[in-house]
């Protein structure tokens, strides 16, 4: 099938169990439709909605047109009206008074007389159609055949949308006639054609236009594709306000939800490429840890925080929270990029703002939407290491290579024995990640939703179950479970209650709960340890000697005190389990104001959350062994038990063989928003359009400080705050021309008094050329244009970590036990001391961002659709720490003030195509390009001599290292090359070009090398195609212009890091001992003094950290652009009697994959890890999943 | 009207808010602690003092302490395993550099300590309840602790700039770039700072259960005498080396013609020390059992005196003893000293006795001989066959080395300083638990011996161990994987030390005399040793070399590296006698312990290189230093 040439594509690795993971699909597959048909006929119920049609509306116009009077009615009534243009073509000027009149009773009154007669199809479409003339059938269809004897040909067919659905009321026009008809209800249409080389012109609004040429046939059904454009009309802003696409100013990108499906049950890995203007990377695969990074229009800032504002219903949520966040429950998503569309946010908008509203009920009979995965996920890539032999020699060959005296660690008779594979106890070669990790591992994701009601109440209602496991074999040797595994359930339920035809009370309760099993180091800390240890010191285990037949615990292999690191024990050890809950709730009040003056309402929300997060790690103390004595003879060996002490050194507590119970970190955090709006929206004389709004927010985060890695401290004790007056006024004239005003007057808990509150205004303005008159004459080829720009100033007001919150006030630790003393003759009069961690300053304040924006929109022939957006932002006061104050100054801390400033400057386009094709075929394709550069424009930093050390100029990513020349070839050429200032270094080590020609490599060296570390450039693009019930799609993903350095420590053979791949945290106390594991690639190519390859992969081997090598250099350095193939998706809708007797109204299976395919010049390992190439792997997906409508 | 009642409520609603808003942000709770809260009660200030304190060197600690492992005292095991911080062996190896200086304390510790200082001064008056009497003591401390800090940062970075007032934080970017100064100004105004001080300081202290460990006057006196000796050795007075050492504006920074009258000073304060010190009750210390079960021959009553007098703790002849430094902890300088002496019961060495500080070949050569003289100088001592020559220890060295045992000439015929500061393969090990002078602990070092290599790291690298830093009242206790640590001050200044400071300026000021020699014998004799001239006379082959200065100086030199060997003392001196480069650029040498056999394990094996030049003699100053100061020079031959 399909899948076949995939198979042949990837070629990547891991294709053993290819099979295998299609037979599983398979299998999967078959089960899925049992469950569905099974549930299927308990939900089947029939959808119609003229609930729509006992709204009650109230609308006064005068001499307006019919056109504005239904866009009014479309407005209030959150509903949209179809119809052929020459419907509503009328030059007749209305005036209209109604209150409180139910929307049927409207449509009658207005459409009536007008001989235009209205039908209502989906839940929240009208349809207008001429009422025919008298005499003629009631529907309106007219049998051409009666009207017109002339013509020779019947011709006759079904309009459908894309999913098949009949259209009612497309016009059919024979082209250079007047003559046509329009289709039935259910899609249907027929009319006389005078001969084969008649041309239809078929046409919708909303939909694309299509032309099509009869030819010989006599049934031709049409599918018409929804025009993108139309359909794109509203766009959800600030504040959730929604805005008609053309009227907006600012800088907003929107994605239809749908095409943030990809089967992962991380929203945010789905992000990167294909909203413009978001630069995104996912660095770790692993589930749980697995959020991508990502910034709009790049980082803009040096400060401490560059990510965005995250707002779900007008709530700010975390990452973790839009990570966890249904496709499917998604009504809207936009990226807020400019100051205009931002300013609301004031003080915290600077970072952009991706604005999430969820779907809410539509009166009608209950809509029921199922879906249902099951995906099979793999590394993309394993990083390939060397085999133990080999390990073996180069260990001794570090180990002499530094010190010709060195007692060699490994024997040349262990190495031929572990050659031999003779006894595998005694001469241990464990690939740890076999031992502990499996090839693939299986996940799984199911939601539901209702949604429906009535005229009182609107109800919708979601729900959610995934299931995520990680890639760790379980061992049948414990009797509990520790691979990862995370179950993360929500429930979603708004509902919408009409109070009275002005109040509408809006209630959302939303749930969502992790639970998670794993391994107490996470999936990714025990990934990483298995490429920290020695594959030929000791086994995972021992098979029991003689003296341990009767023992009941695993006998872990450990070398030396038992200080060495076990992997395995660490795995099989004991367990964590944490349990992460948000829960939300959100009460809002709309009342429309019109009695006060039209177009005025007030609405009010409130919103309490509630998170909490705790776990509890179950463990054993592993009993750890070493082989004393091995018996050649016999092949018998006695085992020596290493940790038999409870005092021992590197193990507090003694091994045994029952859990222990530890309690772990707890975070809990309340979250109060209040939100008041003021929405003033009229139009007058029909073409002066203007709307105000007034918002007044307050928010407060409370946090508790009992988690474990947090200091508690009281100034971290007090909550966090906001409030703040923000508003928007704009104008627009005859659709052409458009005028905004927005401030923000916000303030923020963190600041002085003097400097709590800020005012941050902006102004924009749009003109969409292809609504003037001038442009009639192109309107065919360029059907829309647009440009628009914008000029503002937004805040960030998180400055910095959340312990240095109140620059305004000093921070002193007054009781600190580290900084006392002890005096006695016993040293037993102790008395802490003070110490101080912040100076007071009282004048910082927030970062302010100077945003121009400047976009282009056009469309041609309905096709092809364009936005395309260049800026430019300077962000000023960014804070930073001091560089001119020398530590002869003896402060304790550097202080800090907003003294940098950053300018970046960048471009988004987004590009999208639309083909139908005559046989029904129709084709999507779309692209986007984000190109963001940030440099520093200030930056205090010392003065220095050599102007290549600034930062100024240069990207707030940029790495600096040293320029990497070759390794020495030998000492004499050390003796005669510059000295390098790093730690002992000599033949084969690295050698660095002096920058300054000072005769010294130093600091002073180091220049900006490679791209930046964040990528400047992140596209992607795609193509959807389908035909009939067939449809694929293709999504590429790629980012550009990154460089990023394989880490010299945490790669470096042998050696014993405890640090993470980041540098960042301790994975194992500093008191046990690792031993990286050995790369392939540096064991094929090091230097070595046989083969003195000054251009090797790997300098000079060395068993301890070299600090000469371990310098950040463009020998390390790799370029990071890639290209993949992101998600590969095709798709089947079955069609048939049995599904629409069971009332289904949509079923569809697809296969979807992604990560598939990667391109990239750098093979070690998946270069979107960039330098976290030893980390738990980015996974590839294969999946299989439907979906269902009843 | 409609319109009216709108911006009406517009109006009122952003009142409202903005009214609401300023007091809704206001959140920050009164009584929330600044620095003021710190001078405010006794109570508090005397937290702020002891904070002062607590920037004293950590004296002992391996990790911090730059006259460890830096110096050629020790060695151990390299790449460093985790259970020793080995951060300061890497200058000893020569990886020290300017771009992450290692022991970086230009940039950190002492600077902020002098801040901290300048702190309590400016505030103390502050405190309500706190006497004058005792505000001037407190004072009078802090000014000590001041001018002491000065004192450590001159000993690493030679001149630097003088902390006599705190710059303000809002200080303007020219006034925070100081310039370092002059090294005499430096040492002057650290004297001027201690003299004040000396003024208000107690003689005894009030209460020794609760104080001991605080500055009182005969301490600063002492320190003030080390501080002027070192100011008069040669490393300061008139070092041609760093005649052209110069700041930016040319000012020089060393004197490079030397000033004789430095060394009188010195004299004369190291004279009012020891006076004020011997009024006080120190004298050089004598050991007494502690427990009648304490049963001990003449020969261990000597070898406990020599080793007693550092680790009997607060003793008679301590002057000042780091009370925050006592070696205790897990890793502590004790445990990292002591032999592994008891043979394990399980299948593991206990691993609470790190064992890990290893003092190299040419200290145990550096000890004299059983008369009293070097060993390379004794025209009785087999010099030659030192390294070679085995025999079995005789029924009269059983004190020394258990009789029987086999070892090598070098730990023969020793002077009872090698066998009281050293513990060796097949030497006695009094103490830890056996008292009795009859039934002792035996150090045995080879491979596959209690105290030889076990497991990856915790050995001595070389076979000796600096038996002297541990206290003989710890106890072992190997089924329980204990060493049970009774701490001690590290000795920061004791009398034998200030003897040997008074007779070094009293020969360089005045040249030999019967004075010089007294004051050396006093030390001489409590190791049970002769007079210098007598030993020197009798058994010396430069029988003369005492009686002339430069000789003189050697001999006095010598006895202040034995005498003080293992307690901070010898990294520092061979800096400030410029003799640094004849002692820290040479093969690092150990016995081959990885042997079982006597014959195999006395062979010599060399265990790394040490490094030393010109410019080692001060740390340099990071190259980011000098950029954010551009006032600053960086140190000759960095």
């Amino acid at each position: 099938m399909f899948i076949q040439p995939m198979k042949i594509k990837t070629g990547m690795g891991i294709f053993t169990n290819e099979k295998k993971v299609f037979q599983l699909l398979y299998m999967t597959a078959k089960q899925l439709l049992m469950a569905v048909l099974a549930t299927g006929l308990s939900y089947a119920s029939p959808t119609y909605s003229q609930e729509l049609l006992k709204q009650r509306i109230s609308i006064s116009v005068k001499n307006a047109s019919l056109k504005t009077v239904l866009k009014n009615i479309e407005e209030q009534g959150d509903l949209s009206f179809s119809y052929q243009k020459q419907v509503v073509a009328s030059e007749e000027k209305i005036s209209l008074e109604a209150r409180n009149e139910l929307l049927e009773d409207l449509l009658k009154r207005v459409l009536s007389p007008r001989n235009i007669s209205y039908q209502v199809v989906k839940s929240n479409q009208i349809i207008l159609s001429k009422t025919p003339e008298e005499g003629k059938g009631p529907t309106g269809a007219l049998p051409g055949t009666e009207m017109e004897p002339l013509m020779e040909k019947q011709i006759a067919g079904k309009i459908t949308d894309e999913k098949g659905e009949g259209l009612p009321g497309v016009s059919v026009v024979l082209k250079g006639t007047q003559k046509g008809t329009t289709s039935e209800a259910d899609g249907t249409y027929r009319l006389a054609i005078p001969d084969n080389d008649a041309v239809l012109i078929f046409s919708f609004v909303g939909y694309v236009s299509e032309e099509r040429q009869v030819g010989t046939q006599s049934i031709m059904n049409v599918v018409l594709k929804v025009d993108n454009k139309a359909l794109e009309e509203v766009v959800v802003t600030a504040y959730g306000q929604k805005q008609r696409k053309e009227a907006v100013v600012g800088a907003v990108t929107t994605i239809r939800p749908g095409e943030l499906k990809i089967p992962a049950s991380n929203l945010t890995t789905a992000i990167a490429g294909r909203l413009s203007g978001v630069i995104g990377y996912q660095r770790s695969g692993e589930p749980g840890v697995d959020n991508a990074t990502f910034f709009i229009r790049g980082i803009t800032t040096f400060g401490y925080n560059n990510s965005p504002l995250i707002l779900v219903d007008n709530v700010e949520l975390t990452v973790t929270d839009l990570a966890r966040l249904q496709p499917d429950d998604i009504e809207s998503f936009s990226i807020l990029k400019d100051a205009s569309a931002t300013a609301l946010y004031g003080a915290r908008g600077a970072n952009g703002v991706v604005y999430v509203t969820t779907k809410q009920g539509k009166a009608g009979k209950a809509k029921i939407n199922f879906r249902m995965e099951n995906s099979v996920s793999m590394p993309t890539q394993n990083v390939e290491l060397a085999d133990p032999i080999t390990y073996m020699k180069l260990y001794n060959e570090a180990q002499l290579t530094r010190d010709p005296l060195a007692a060699i660690k490994y024997p040349q008779n262990q190495i031929e024995n572990t050659g031999k594979g003779n006894n595998p106890y005694i001469y241990p070669s464990t690939d740890w990640r076999d031992v502990l990790f499996k090839k693939y591992t299986q996940n799984r994701r199911a939601n539901l939703s209702v949604s429906g009601g009535g005229e009182v109440a609107q109800y919708y209602v979601a729900t959610s179950f995934s299931n995520d496991n990680g890639m760790l074999k379980v061992d049948k040797k414990n009797n509990f479970n520790n691979n990862v595994k995370l179950n993360s359930y929500s429930v979603r339920s708004n509902v919408n209650i009409n109070l009275s035809p002005q109040t509408q009370l809006i209630v959302r309760l939303y749930g969502n709960f992790d639970d998670y099993n794993g391994p107490i180091d996470g999936g990714s800390g025990i990934y990483q340890k298995a490429l920290k240890t020695s594959p030929t010191s000791y086994p995972a285990y021992y098979a029991p000697d003689k003296a341990n037949e009767a023992t009941d615990h695993i006998l872990f292999g450990n070398f030396d005190l038992g200080q060495y690191l076990n992997p395995y024990a660490d795995m099989v050890k004991g367990y964590k389990q944490y349990s992460r809950s948000k829960m939300l709730t959100q009460l809002e009040l709309a009342q429309k104001l019109d009695f006060v003056t039209k177009g005025l309402s007030v609405r009010g929300m409130a919103n309490i959350n509630r998170s909490s997060y705790f776990d509890v790690t179950r463990a054993y103390n592993p009993y750890f062994y070493h082989a004393g004595s091995y018996d050649k003879q016999s092949d018998t060996y006695t085992l020596n038990w290493l940790n038999q002490q409870a005092s021992n050194e590197f193990f507090n507590e003694p091994a045994t063989e029952y859990l222990n119970y530890n309690p772990g970190a707890k975070n809990l955090e309340s979250f109060l928003y209040l939100q008041g709006t003021l929405d003033y929206s009229r139009v007058f004389k029909e073409v002066h359009s203007l709307n105000a709004t007034v918002v007044t927010t307050m928010q407060q985060i409370l946090k508790d400080n009992s988690s474990a890695g947090q200091a508690q401290s009281l100034q971290q004790s007090l909550p966090s705050r906001n409030t703040g007056i923000s508003g928007r006024l704009s104008y627009s004239f005859d659709n052409r021309y458009f005028a905004e005003f927005n401030f923000g007057y916000n303030g923020s808990e963190r600041f002085h008094k003097s400097k709590q509150f800020g005012f941050f205004p902006t102004i924009g303005g749009a003109w969409v050329i292809s609504n003037e008159c001038f442009w009639k004459p192109m309107e065919r080829i360029v059907n829309k244009l647009k440009i628009r720009s914008s000029y503002g100033l937004v805040g960030n007001d998180a400055i910095g970590r959340p312990d240095q919150r109140f620059f305004f006030l000093s921070e002193v630790n007054l009781n600190n036990s580290q900084r006392g003393s002890s005096f006695g003759f016993n040293s037993n009069y102790t008395r802490n001391g003070v110490s101080i961690s912040r100076y007071e300053n009282k004048d910082i304040t927030w970062e302010t961002s100077y945003q121009t924006n400047l976009g282009l929109e056009f469309s041609i022939l309905q096709k092809l659709n364009v936005i395309a957006e260049i800026y430019k932002q300077r962000r000023s006061n960014i804070l930073m720490e001091r560089a001119s104050i020398p530590s002869t100054m003896g402060l304790a801390v550097t202080p800090s003030a907003n003294v940098g400033e950053a300018k970046s400057k960048g471009f988004d386009l987004a590009v999208d195509f639309n083909q139908n094709f005559k046989n029904g075929a129709w084709l999507v394709a779309r692209g986007n390009l984000t190109m963001a550069r940030s440099v520093y424009s200030i930056f205090e930093e010392p003065d220095y001599k050599d102007r290549y050390l600034s930062r100024v100029g240069q990207s707030i990513s940029q790495p600096r290292g040293l320029i990497a020349e070759r390794l020495f070839i030998d000492d004499n050429d050390v003796k005669n090359s510059p000295r390098q200032n790093f730690g002992v270094y000599g033949a084969g080590d690295i050698k660095y070009r002096d920058i300054n020609r000072d005769g010294q490599i130093t600091t002073s060296d180091f220049v900006a090398i490679g791209h930046p570390e964040t990528p400047e450039i992140t596209y992607g693009f795609g193509l959807s195609a389908g035909r009939g019930q067939f449809d694929l799609s293709v999504f590429f993903q790629g980012l550009g212009r990154e460089s990023f350095f394989i880490n010299p420590v945490a790669s470096a053979p042998f050696i014993d890091y405890n640090k993470d791949n980041n540098g960042d945290n301790d994975l194992f106390p500093a008191n046990l001992i690792g031993e990286n594991a050995l790369l392939k690639a540096f064991a094929d190519s090091h230097w070595s003094e046989e083969n003195r390859n000054i251009y090797a992969v790997w300098p000079r081997m060395s068993t301890v950290e070299n600090q000469n090598n371990s310098q950040r250099s463009t020998w390390f350095m790799r370029d990071g652009s890639f290209i993949r193939l992101k998600t590969l998706e095709a798709g089947y809708t079955v069609k048939g009697r049995v599904l629409e007797n069971l009332k289904v109204t949509n079923f569809r299976i697809y296969f979807n994959g992604t990560n598939l395919l990667t391109f990239s010049k750098f093979k070690l390992w998946d270069p979107e890890m960039g330098g976290n190439g030893l980390g738990y792997p980015v996974q590839k997906v294969f999946n299989i999943g439907l979906n269902m409508n009843f | 009207m409609k319109l009216l009642y709108t911006s009406f409520c517009l109006t009122a609603l952003l009142v409202l808010t903005t009214a609401g808003c300023r007091k809704y942000l206001d959140i920050v709770p009164d009584n929330v602690a600044t620095i003021d809260n710190a001078f405010k009660m006794r109570a508090d200030a005397e937290k702020y003092l002891f904070t002062c304190y607590n920037n004293l060197p950590q004296f002992g600690n391996e990790g911090a302490d730059p006259a460890f492992l830096t110096g050629d005292e020790f060695a151990t095991v390299y790449p460093v395993l985790g259970n020793i911080n080995g951060s300061l062996y890497r200058i000893a190896r020569g990886e020290q550099n300017i771009v992450s200086p290692i022991a970086n304390y230009w940039d950190g510790k002492y600077f902020q300590a002098l801040r901290e200082c300048n702190i309590f001064l400016e505030n103390i008056d502050k405190v309500r309840d706190l006497t004058d009497f005792e505000k001037k003591r407190w004072v009078a401390e802090v000014k000590f602790l001041k001018a002491y800090y000065h004192y450590t940062l001159v000993r690493m970075y030679g001149p630097i700039p003088i902390i006599k007032n705190n710059l303000p934080i809002s200080a303007s970017a020219e006034q925070v770039k100081v310039k370092r100064q002059h090294v005499d100004s430096v040492f002057n105004y650290t004297v001027s700072l201690i003299d004040e001080a000396a003024a208000d300081l107690p003689v005894i202290l009030p209460n020794e259960f609760s104080e001991l460990g605080r500055i009182t006057k005969p301490i600063a006196l002492a320190i003030k005498a080390e501080i002027l000796t070192t100011a008069a050795s040669p490393l300061y007075n008139g070092n041609q080396n760093y005649a052209n050492f110069r700041n930016k504006d040319n000012e020089p920074l060393f004197s490079s013609t030397a000033s004789p009258e430095k060394w009188e000073r010195a004299a004369l304060a190291c004279r009012e020390a020891i006076t004020a010190c011997e009024a006080n009750g120190h004298r050089l210390y004598e050991f007494v059992p502690r427990s009648v079960t304490t049963k001990v021959s003449d020969s261990t009553q000597r070898l406990m005196s020599i080793r007693a007098a550092v680790t009997d703790k607060w003793n008679v002849e301590l002057i000042w003893g780091a009370s925050n430094s006592t070696g205790s902890g897990s890793r502590g300088f004790q445990s990292l000293s002591q032999a592994r002496l008891s043979p394990f019961t399980g299948t593991i060495p206990n691993e609470s006795i790190g064992s890990m500080l290893a003092p190299p070949l040419h200290i145990a050569e550096m000890f004299y001989s059983s008369n009293g003289v070097p060993i390379e100088e004794d025209k009785n001592y087999p010099y030659g066959t030192r390294f070679t020559a085995l025999r079995k220890a005789l029924k009269s060295e059983r004190y020394y080395v258990k009789e029987g045992y086999t070892t090598v000439q070098l730990n023969f015929d020793r002077e009872p300083r090698f066998y009281a500061d050293l513990g060796f393969d097949g030497g006695i090990w009094f103490g830890q638990g056996k008292n009795d002078d009859d039934h002792t602990w035996v150090l045995e070092g080879k491979l596959g011996q209690t105290g030889g290599r076990q497991g990856a790291s915790l050995y001595s690298v070389t076979g000796y161990w600096p038996k002297k830093l541990a206290n003989y009242n710890n106890t072992i206790n190997d089924p329980a994987q204990q060493y049970n640590v009774e701490g001690y001050p590290f000795p920061i200044m004791r009398l034998a030390d200030l003897y040997l400071l008074y007779a070094e300026a009293l020969n360089e000021s005045k040249g030999p005399s019967a004075e010089v020699y007294g004051w050396i014998d006093k030390v001489r004799t409590r190791a049970g040793l002769k007079g210098v001239a007598e030993s020197w006379t009798k058994y010396s082959n430069k029988p003369s070399k005492f009686s002339s200065k430069d000789g003189l100086r050697e001999i006095i030199q010598r006895e202040r590296l034995i005498e003080l060997v293992f307690e901070g003392k010898r990294f520092w001196d061979l800096r400030r006698w410029r003799v640094a480069e004849n002692y820290l650029q040479r093969s690092v040498n150990g016995w081959d312990i990885a042997q079982r056999e006597a014959v195999n394990y006395y062979r010599v094996k060399p265990i790394y290189m040490s490094s030393f030049s010109l410019k080692d003699y001060f740390w340099p100053i990071s190259e980011n230093s000098l950029i954010v100061n551009p006032n600053l020079v960086q140190n000759p031959g960095w």
